[in-house]
């Protein structure tokens, strides 16, 4: 039945993969600690409630059933004004910014972006936004698992018009990298490892995707999404946080606008300088190499995964982003890179056409 | 570790002291997290809060229940929480339910383009799959399937959390396993755009 599986018509998933799943459901909720801080201090008062005489007991029982929300809501509440004066304190010595290795890395790229000319698009021309990506990806056979960095390419035609049609095409290279496992052991444990080839996408206006914000967003900057963003850094960086939630998703969120190609080098500077106020920041790696390109990494980490962006210093661009898991998962080991991904962007004459070089 | 703090309180805590106040300081500091986590993926949040709240209330009045030489402190307050739950059956059904009906939009507004967007709806369309089946489960399996993926607890855990024979939870754990794997995946989306 089990070989019947898998080649039937339903998609089935090894164990590891419902595994995989499982855990990326809500995975993404974060614990409650002030919550937590006041549900202690509840669960001590309701002690000390009992390990007193009955007298208060008695009378306090069926009122702090009743009551219990609201007791439960002060607590919490004057848990949070405390840590929040403690997350304070501790940010002002440690986390304010981002550290001062990466704040020079974002200003002196920042200066060279803000000097940068936008490349002009004549009329019937394209922007071509190449994006190499290579992703982890886990397979396998009822008790044998295999994990390997595959490389994905995107390719993305803007119109001179950004309302006209965009193209979105998607390939396997066919390029892996080995984590758990071989090539040669996965054929032979009859694994499936090519991908069915993915359809060309075309949208008018690059709405690939049903829903889009009608006037654009961090993922799909559209200008007059960055006509409304602050030009003053620091608040550029608050409203990042605050569309972002701040933390590793500011970097991501920045590094989604910035590997678009919509944003003009004036915000692109802007963005990179409102990186500065990035609490946590820090460069990871002076001289970082992606797909044979160098540059500088700037890396926040959080929840055992590190998230980071690679700058061009000399033309002040984002060339790519990386991802290093800290956590053990199907085998693969800590401090992995799990994900990583190049950009690289010209202009075409054609929808579909590849830059010469 | 402070100096002079005592060490970690161990799987068999003795629960049964007059003063309970010190070792429930500690059974909360060491487990409340953690039983957060798992209840808030269930039935989110807010449900959690109060639930957790009632594991430790439930856990305080039957203290005297517990018997370290019969099961460990960690499934029995999983076990008490997943009692609990059962009162939330209906509300974790719906928000399964909801969350695979339109769990994808959010995200999928936040990135409307580009390469993140290619292996997100990927991941997007098979979160919508998978709740979906998940709310599709007998509560009973769905217990021991999350108190195994998301609480951590051993198959003979999860034994001693719901009262139910180790071989019970093996059978019903391999049973829904067997089901998602065939029920999770999403049919990849060349093969629903059909004609591509």
């Amino acid at each position: 039945m089990r070989e019947g599986d898998r080649t039937g018509e339903r998609q089935v998933w090894t164990d590891d993969e419902l595994d995989r799943a499982l855990d990326g459901l809500y995975s993404e909720i974060k614990p409650r600690r002030p919550e937590l801080v006041g549900m202690r201090e509840k669960l001590m008062a309701d002690m000390n409630g009992e390990a007193r005489p009955r007298l208060t007991a008695v009378e306090a029982g069926k009122n702090v059933r009743r009551r219990q929300p609201v007791r439960r809501w002060l607590a919490a509440a004057a848990a949070v004004v405390l840590l929040v004066t403690g997350v304070l304190t501790a940010q002002t010595v440690w986390f304010s910014n981002a550290t001062a290795a990466a704040q020079e890395a974002l200003t002196s790229a920042a200066d060279v972006a803000a000097r940068a000319e936008d490349p002009v698009l004549a009329d019937g021309q394209y922007r071509y936004v190449a994006t190499h990506a290579w992703w982890v990806r886990t397979t396998g056979t009822e008790d044998q698992s295999f994990s390997y960095l595959n490389e994905n390419l995107m390719e993305v035609w803007i119109p001179a018009d950004p309302d006209g049609e965009w193209l979105l095409r998607r390939r396997e290279t066919g390029d892996r990298e080995w984590i758990v496992g071989t090539e040669a052991e996965a054929r032979a444990a009859g694994v499936q490892i090519e991908e069915t080839p993915w359809p060309d996408q075309r949208a008018m206006g690059g709405d690939f995707v049903e829903n889009a914000p009608e006037h654009g967003n961090w993922q799909f900057p559209e200008p007059e999404f960055l006509a409304g963003l602050p030009t003053d850094p620091e608040q550029l960086y608050d409203r990042l946080r605050a569309d972002s939630g701040g933390g590793m998703q500011a970097l991501v969120y920045a590094a989604d606008a910035l590997r678009t190609g919509m944003m003009p080098a004036a915000i692109r500077a802007n963005l990179l300088r409102a990186l500065t106020y990035l609490p946590g920041l820090d460069v990871t790696e002076d001289v970082a190499d992606l797909d044979g390109r160098k540059g500088v990494a700037l890396g926040i980490s959080e929840d055992g995964e590190r998230q980071e962006i690679i700058l061009d210093p000399d033309t002040g661009e984002v060339i790519g982003e990386r991802k290093v898991s800290d956590s053990m998962f199907a085998g693969i080991p800590k401090g992995t890179v799990t994900s990583y991904s190049s950009v690289t962007t010209a202009i075409v004459d054609r929808i579909g056409a590849e830059p010469t070089r | 570790m402070r100096p002079g703090e005592p060490p970690p309180l161990g799987d068999g805590p003795d629960l049964s002291e007059p003063d309970p106040r010190s070792v429930f300081g500690r059974l909360f500091d060491e487990h409340a997290e953690s039983l957060h986590g798992y209840l808030a993926r269930r039935v989110g949040d807010q449900a959690a809060d109060d639930l957790v709240s009632e594991t430790f209330l439930v856990a305080l009045q039957q203290r005297h229940t517990y018997d370290p030489a019969r099961a460990g402190v960690r499934p029995w307050l999983y076990g008490i929480a997943t009692n609990l739950l059962r009162r939330h059956v209906r509300q974790e059904v719906r928000g399964w339910r909801a969350r695979a009906r339109v769990m994808g939009t959010d995200r999928l507004q936040a990135d409307s383009h580009e390469a993140r967007t290619t292996e997100q709806v990927a991941a997007q369309q098979q979160v919508r799959q998978l709740a979906g089946a998940l709310a599709a489960l007998q509560p009973g399996d769905r217990d021991v399937l999350l108190l195994i993926s998301w609480g951590q607890l051993k198959p003979a855990e999860v034994s001693e959390a719901l009262g139910i024979p180790v071989g019970t939870v093996h059978s019903r754990l391999h049973r829904v396993r067997r089901w998602l794997r065939s029920h999770g995946p999403v049919t990849t989306q060349e093969t629903e755009d059909g004609d591509a």
